[in-house]
């Protein structure tokens, strides 16, 4: 289901109900194991051609790229964890995902269809889509790039040894 | 080589206090008490502490020195970077990097150091009535702060990245100069952002505040400061929150000092934002309004030759070119370029899968441009505002109106044009909607029809200035031509937050030169008793 501006402005109230509901759901603290499972699907999608093609590399690769994920939000100021608290509410509460995501349960998404949220984020209207989309883009990638992993394919040699 | 000064602290008996660390609450007593441990408030120290103050600096970040400095952008931007280097503008259109450690921002900048142009003077003695602010008699400061910083052209030649910005500006007869940098016996490593790991760079960390320690000072770190206390126009106690051991929440414990003067320097986000939370009398409104950023496109090419940006000295040629035109006319911008490392490129390119993962490929074969624009000399570029969260945390608004558009779509043209004149395979101007371009004229085409808009055209920042901006009428701004607060008698500005628009350069010598002057002046106030 794709979620086109105008039909987002036809919900108006209703999606704000909607987006005050999944807030009132959302859990605090850290990164829990659901919201892991959605970076791990998201970063599936966004590191496509920048990790290894197939496991077990591929999986290792995602899960270095989720703790990464996992630290750069454990950094980052209380407001701003709790706007990405506020991203992962709206992407695990099941009518937002539908509505407002245009996907199904997580654990059914396929890559394409995750491609094609991200894709309509990137896109967007709104702002406030285009904003969660770019989180999502940042934390993905400070997430995996950080990593002596994701060097050696880009070419990049890594800090120089200096004797100090 | 030099050695990291704060490796013989103990020995030398200097007061350092991680707040993080304390077990009770702690109040002080000082002659000055400063807030803030970058280019302004450290250089504050220096001078102030030179003439026999007695000097308490604080400073919400850690304290972290070279040995801590391992050149991952992993460690650096959570520990070195406000909001691990994702600071955002509210509506997030802008990314903001702002140091957050001792040092501040000149612990993690890339070294260019110019003076304060002579064109931005002429507009500040004109539009806010600083006669004083000349070259001729700035010029003294800048000097001595240049000598003090070890600062000079950089002698070595540029490293890929910067020599295709000159050969490239050079084709198409675009003038460029060789940037002033602040370092000593500087090995070319290329990663001065992440904190340099052998003290070449000459940051507060290894100059400034050593020097205040030596002489008696105290440097307190990870303690928040929440508000001046004030009454009848005088701030009594500057209070502070020591944070917890995450250094991103305030812990159990206080942190009060009381002084004869207060300094706020915690740059132009952090300074707007403490007389927000403090306040203090604002008659004009002023305060936290015309915030400037400098900002800042982006433009990526993929030579056929080895770039490897990632080392060498990050900023060694730039061009003033595009900003020899009237200041009532279009902005005009600077061109530079940046360090490219992993983490950096990869969250800036736009995109995902296959694609992007095919640009951070060519990671040793990008070329990268920046301009920044000169915001804030034109009623079509009012800057920003900085307000506060129901938090008391700091939020710049920063609206980029269709003038500065404008200069944005006519910077990327820009970039374009010199990097193909350097040889570019492609050239991608950082937009969402942008790709890699084969040829000039296909790029011209493209970024004539990008829509310029917030969070499609990538637009980044690294020079926060103005919200409490100097003026030689106290109805135009919130300090006096000295930094001292129009309001209130015992309270000084001095670091970025006072500049009345954008500077057009890298903001490091101006806050150096000008807190030197201003600083020098309260240091003889204060000795003659007043």
């Amino acid at each position: 289901m794709s979620l086109t501006r105008r039909e987002l402005l036809k919900t108006g109230a209703a999606g704000v109900a909607l987006l005050t509901l999944a807030d009132c759901a959302r859990r605090t603290g850290a990164i829990d194991e659901a919201q892991r499972n959605v970076v791990l699907k998201i970063a599936g999608v966004m590191l496509d051609g920048a990790i290894p093609a197939s496991d077990p590399q591929r999986a290792r690769a995602l899960a270095e790229a989720a703790s990464g994920f996992a630290i750069a939000v454990g950094g980052l100021p209380p407001h701003v964890q709790a706007e990405v608290q506020q991203l992962f509410s709206l992407l695990t509460f099941a009518p937002t995902r539908r509505l407002i995501a245009g996907l199904p349960p997580w654990n059914d998404a396929t890559p394409a269809q995750i491609a094609g949220f991200l894709t309509r984020w990137r896109f967007s209207g709104f702002q406030l889509l285009r904003s969660g989309y770019d989180a999502l883009h940042q934390l993905v990638m400070a997430g995996w790039y950080g990593n002596d992993d994701a060097w050696a394919r880009i070419g990049y040699p890594g800090p120089p040894k200096v004797v100090r | 080589m030099s050695a990291n000064p704060f490796a013989s602290a103990a020995a030398r008996g200097w007061h350092i206090v991680d707040a993080s660390r304390l077990d009770r609450d702690l109040t002080l007593e000082a002659d000055v008490a400063i807030v803030g441990t970058g280019a302004g408030g450290a250089t504050a120290a220096d001078v102030l502490s030179a003439q026999g103050l007695r000097v308490v600096m604080l400073e919400e970040g850690p304290l972290r020195t070279s040995r801590d400095f391992h050149m991952l952008e992993r460690e650096a931007y959570p520990q070195l970077y406000q909001e691990s280097a994702g600071r955002r503008t509210k509506d997030k259109g802008i990314t903001i990097l702002q140091g957050r450690s001792v040092g501040g921002s000149t612990t993690v900048n890339w070294t260019a150091s110019f003076r304060t142009p002579a064109t931005t003077l002429a507009y500040w003695r004109s539009a806010y009535g600083l006669q004083q602010y000349t070259p001729e008699t700035l010029a003294p400061w800048f000097a001595r702060m240049e000598q003090r910083l070890s600062i000079a052209p950089w002698a070595l030649p540029p490293n890929e990245n910067n020599a295709v910005l000159r050969r490239g500006a050079a084709a198409v007869g675009v003038a460029t100069g060789v940037v002033p940098r602040n370092v000593k016996a500087c090995r070319n490593l290329g990663y001065c952002g992440l904190g340099c790991p052998v003290d070449a760079k000459q940051s507060m960390l290894v100059t400034t505040i050593p020097a205040a320690l030596e002489r008696g000072a105290t440097l307190i770190s990870r303690a928040r400061a929440d508000r001046f206390a004030h009454a009848g126009g005088v701030v009594t106690m500057l209070e502070c929150s020591a944070l917890d051991a995450s250094g991103l929440r305030p812990g159990a414990h206080r942190v009060r000092v009381t002084a004869h003067t207060f300094v706020c320097a915690a740059g132009a986000i952090g300074s707007p934002a403490l007389l927000l939370r403090s306040g203090v009398p604002d008659p004009n409104r002023v305060l936290g309004k015309r915030t400037f950023l400098h900002p800042t496109l982006v433009s990526a090419a993929d030579m056929p030759e080895t770039v490897d940006a990632f080392a060498g000295a990050p900023q060694s040629v730039y061009s003033d070119h595009y900003l020899q035109m009237p200041l009532d006319g279009p902005i005009g911008f600077k061109l530079e370029v940046p360090p490219v490392h992993p983490v950096l490129m990869a969250t800036t390119l736009p995109g995902f899968g296959t694609v992007h993962a095919g640009m951070t490929a060519q990671m040793r074969h990008t070329q990268v441009q920046i301009a920044l624009l000169r915001d804030g000399f034109h009623p079509e570029s009012p800057g920003g505002s900085v307000s506060l969260r129901g938090d008391g945390s700091p939020v710049l608004d920063y609206p980029i109106t269709a003038y500065l558009w404008e200069g944005a779509r006519r910077a990327l043209h820009a970039m374009a044009e010199i990097q193909f004149a350097a040889g570019a395979r492609t050239v991608f101007p950082l937009h969402e909607s942008a790709r890699q371009y084969g040829s000039l004229r296909e790029a011209r085409d493209a970024i004539d029809a990008l829509p310029m808009e917030i969070l499609r055209t990538r637009v980044v920042s690294a020079h926060v200035m103005g919200g409490c901006g100097m003026s030689g009428d106290p109805a135009a701004g919130v300090v006096d031509p000295f930094g001292r607060h129009h309001q209130m008698s015992n309270l000084y500005v001095f670091d970025g937050s006072v500049f009345p628009t954008s500077l057009g350069t890298n903001p490091q010598l101006s806050i150096y030169g000008i807190t030197a002057r201003n600083a020098s002046r309260l240091a003889d106030l204060l000795n003659a008793g007043c």
